[in-house]
């Protein structure tokens, strides 16, 4: 009787195991979704940053109520997702550094599917120059509304040790000319800005011989588009 | 076979007829029928007791990352929160994050309950006196106003279902008539003003102790009305400080018009007015003869039954009375006084809140006295990691722990234990470290030295784990039983009782709504909106500061109000909703650390002196700071799939 009892058991195990071993029978993603936000007028990157920057938000159709998958945008402005599953989907790229921006039944295949966005940003920052002189990094630049509407809050030079710098990803510098703010907002006119971070004040962040990266970041003041995120010149690498 | 065949038929025979027959009938004998129960007052009152218990209110066992009436522990020290810790004036001795309330609060089942109770109330309505029936039924306002405040803070505009909908399903069709839509953030606010008034129609002024004295009165209802009129004014007039975008917006299920401030301010104007003039509610002990008397009136106010109150939430002995109590002495009391649990000093008051209070100058200035760390007179400095700071810094020495706080309000004494204050008989130690005689330093980690003097000193204060309660266990969750931030929480915190160490073993009542913050209200809506009394409000901040011992009147100004109001209503969970609703979330915290004051002994001396540290909180600095986004003020709508209701704005 116990023997009986004993193979039933094994049998059983047996069929178990077995049916744990198939599959299951889901396709997994089968798409790749990459490209850049441009902009529309001096086809440039867009850059942004990881942490609560920019997003693309894509909302896949054929679901009773589609839920939001919310893509990253690196900050260079490129993306790439290469797990999306085929279909269609509707973009609503908002609460970004850019006006605001929907895109409609766009059709994914399986296999690669590049395609930029073309945006208008709320602050271009133009004639970048981010140099290394008498133990202060000096930045200067100036500043171009997307829309003429567009002011600007304040404008900081963004310290780190590696290329996510930003304004989530930061030294806390200390010092008194490394941030402005606008309080009123300012008017965004030809004005030519200087930002210096004094080498000598913040050590304890600059301890080591190394590569730091600097970056650029005004932020917008603008009405009616929701969150606003800033705008970042490209990163400039110095080695110190 | 057949005689198997046969059997079956035959049971088959003996069930049909059994169908037939109605002696299966019976009144179930462990279960009460509607009617029966709303046939008697006990009845009716035991169905009451009900939703009040299901009230949303964010007392000692709101636990905001999981939901209201948790009790005890979960087993996860996370389950041990306040919501004071998601703001700047408190955080949890182990850290914790700033964020949104995610408790995915949605009570449609309990606005069901309420539903039912006004349903059942008029079928009942003939056997009681009309009296009472009115009461009941302003009760019940009452509760349901509550519940849709506590989800319009949250949600914006919801749903409004204000009737037991069972009849209005239609079996075979799509019944869509039952998917109530989203009502716009003003008419959601409209509407529980409208609660209020129904509620405060009704409400007897005075409650006897036979019908119990925690429910609730008329001035309950002007309170919570205050209170909900404040809420939805601030966000009319500081929308534009976070503006969102998307469909909800569109539909103005988010968000309001600045021109809608004004009618809200009124609404807490008049409400608040009410309740100063006719309640005969008064501050408890106003007048207090020396600031020592204010911090003992002060601490009292809360541990004691007094006519400030308009409603509070009343608690019987968890460990007597099963599912009754809170943990708040357990969880809380600083290492040294532990009840005896293994969670305890987790609630840690920030160097922020602190810093906010003002000392007894009494120039008529009312400004706010930084602790004194330094003799060169800059306190804007923080360190962000205590070992590494450079001990040559001109830090000012003090003789005794306690010396740096001695001159400050009476209510930071009454609601805070400072390091050196004396507690529960003992002298309660909070030391981050030593710095020997050679100079050496010993922060943030366990060990000892000898002084100039000969004597041992150790790096925490004490010998021992149980010698002292500040900055062990820093960055370990689970042994993190010291406070972090160099201060322990004491308003709620019982010195003359003591519980056993066992959850639930408190029974401290919470009080939901005094009128200190109704004189706070007045003032801010006032100064706010340019309506109201100017004379009044500037007496009843006065008032407040006369109360903890100040001898001078100081001007009315928004920024005078506002730090009364975090001074005043400090660990009473206001803070969180403050910063909601007036849009200040997302401005103070962009990567912010909060603050911690470390108390250093310093060997160098002949004679062993402290110096004080501003610094980064552990957690805090270690995270890298703390961020609220914009669309955190408004959180995701629960069970769309089902409802199909309109998402809030970037979920």
């Amino acid at each position: 009787m116990k023997r009986i009892i004993n193979i039933t058991i094994l049998i059983s195990c047996l069929i178990i195991s077995l049916i744990s071993c198939e599959i299951d029978n889901y396709e997994g993603p089968n798409a790749s979704f990459y490209g850049s936000i441009i902009d529309n007028e001096t086809g440039a990157l867009v850059g942004t940053e990881l942490i609560n920057g920019s997003t693309i938000r894509a909302f896949e159709q054929g679901f009773e109520t589609p839920v939001a998958q919310t893509w990253l945008i690196k900050n260079t402005g490129e993306f790439r997702n290469d797990m999306v599953f085929a279909g269609t989907y509707n973009f609503d790229l908002s609460n970004g550094n850019f006006y605001p921006i929907s895109v409609e039944n766009f059709k994914i295949n399986s296999g690669d599917n590049q395609h930029d966005f073309r945006v208008t940003p709320y602050i271009r920052i133009k004639n970048v120059n981010i140099s290394h002189s008498n133990n202060q990094i000096i930045a200067t630049f100036s500043l171009e509304a997307g829309e003429p509407e567009v002011k600007v809050k304040s404008i900081r030079l963004y310290a780190f040790t590696d290329m996510h710098v930003g304004e989530n990803i930061k030294f806390s510098t200390s010092g008194t000319n490394f941030l402005q703010n606008f309080s009123p907002s300012k008017t965004i006119d030809n004005s030519v800005y200087t930002l210096t971070i004094e080498l000598g004040e913040n050590e304890n962040h600059f301890k080591y011989n190394r590569n730091y990266y600097f970056r650029i970041g005004a932020l917008a003041d603008v009405t009616g588009v929701g969150t606003v995120r800033h705008n970042y010149s490209t990163v400039e690498v110095i080695p110190l | 076979m057949n005689r198997k065949f046969l059997y079956i038929i035959g049971l088959s025979l003996v069930l049909s007829i059994t169908n037939c027959t109605d002696m299966l009938e019976l009144e179930p004998l462990d279960k009460v029928s509607s009617e029966q129960l709303l046939s008697s007052q006990g009845g009716i009152k035991t169905l009451l007791a009900r939703i009040y218990n299901r009230m949303p209110v964010e007392d000692f066992n709101y636990v905001p990352n999981s939901g209201f009436n948790r009790r005890g522990w979960s087993g996860i020290g996370g389950s041990i929160l306040m919501t004071s810790f998601y703001t700047d004036e408190s955080y949890r001795s182990d850290g914790t994050g700033i964020g949104p309330v995610t408790n995915h609060y949605w009570p449609y089942d309990d606005i069901r309950e309420v539903n039912l109770f006004f349903e059942s109330l008029e079928q009942v309505k003939e056997t009681m006196r009309e009296s009472q029936y009115l009461q009941l039924k302003s009760e019940a306002h009452f509760i349901r106003a509550y519940m849709y405040f506590a989800l319009a803070k949250r949600y914006g505009g919801v749903p409004i279902i204000d009737r037991v909908l069972d009849s209005e399903y239609v079996p075979g069709s799509d019944n869509s008539n039952l998917y109530i839509p989203r009502s716009t953030e003003k008419a959601t606010w409209e509407f529980i003003l409208n609660e209020c008034d129904l509620a405060i129609e009704n409400l007897p002024e005075t409650l006897s102790s036979e019908d119990g004295i925690y429910r609730a009165s008329k001035w309950a209802a002007y309170g919570l009305k205050s209170r909900a009129a404040l809420f939805a004014a601030s966000v009319a007039k500081y929308w534009e400080n976070a503006p969102l975008t998307g469909e909800a917006v569109n539909q103005n299920l988010v968000g309001m018009n600045s021109s809608d401030a004004s009618f809200f301010y009124q609404a807490c104007l008049d409400a608040s007015a009410t309740i100063i003039n006719n309640s005969g509610k008064s501050l408890y002990m106003p007048n207090p003869a020396t600031p020592q008397d204010a911090a003992n009136n002060f601490y009292n106010l809360f541990l004691t039954d007094n006519n400030e109150i308009l409603f509070k939430k009343h608690f019987l002995d968890g460990t007597v009375v099963a599912n009754q109590g809170h943990s708040f002495d357990v969880f809380y009391n600083p290492a040294q006084t532990n009840p005896g649990f293994h969670k305890f000093g987790r609630f840690n008051p920030t160097l922020d809140i602190v810093d906010i209070f003002e000392n007894y100058t009494d120039n008529g200035l009312g400004e706010s006295a930084k602790i004194i760390t330094r003799e060169d007179g800059n306190e804007d400095y923080t360190i962000a990691n205590p070992t590494e700071i450079d001990i040559n810094l001109p830090f000012k020495k003090y003789d005794n722990l306690i010396d740096p706080f001695l001159d400050k309000d009476a209510r930071m004494w009454a609601s805070i234990i400072v390091p050196g204050s004396d507690w529960k008989g003992v002298r309660i130690i909070i030391q981050g470290g030593l710095i020997k005689s050679t100079g050496e330093k010993l922060i943030y980690t366990d060990g000892s030295a000898t002084g100039l003097d000969g004597n041992t000193y150790y790096s925490y204060g004490g010998e021992g784990i149980t010698s002292y309660s500040g900055f062990r266990g820093l960055g370990q969750g689970d042994d993190a039983n010291y406070t972090s931030s160099g201060f322990s929480i004491k308003k709620y915190l019982r010195e003359g009782v003591s519980v056993i160490g066992q959850m639930e073993s408190s029974d401290t009542d919470w009080i939901d709504i005094r009128l200190a913050e109704i004189y706070l209200n007045y003032a801010e809506a006032t100064v706010e909106s340019g309506q109201g009394d100017l004379t009044l409000a500037a007496k009843l901040i006065n008032d407040l500061r006369r109360r903890a011992g100040h001898q001078d009147n100081i001007p009315l100004t928004l920024e005078n109000v506002l730090k009364e109001r975090r001074i005043e209503l400090a660990f009473e969970g206001k803070r969180y909703w403050d910063l909601v609703r007036r849009r200040d979330f997302h401005q103070l915290f962009a990567q912010t650390r909060r603050k911690a004051l470390i108390p250093i002994l310093d060997l160098r001396d002949e004679n062993p002196k402290y110096i004080f540290v501003r610094a980064n909180n552990y957690n805090d600095e270690n995270a890298g700071g703390r961020t609220f986004q914009p669309y955190m003020y408004y959180l995701p709508i629960p069970g769309r799939n089902t409802n199909d209701l309109v998402e809030n704005p970037q979920y």
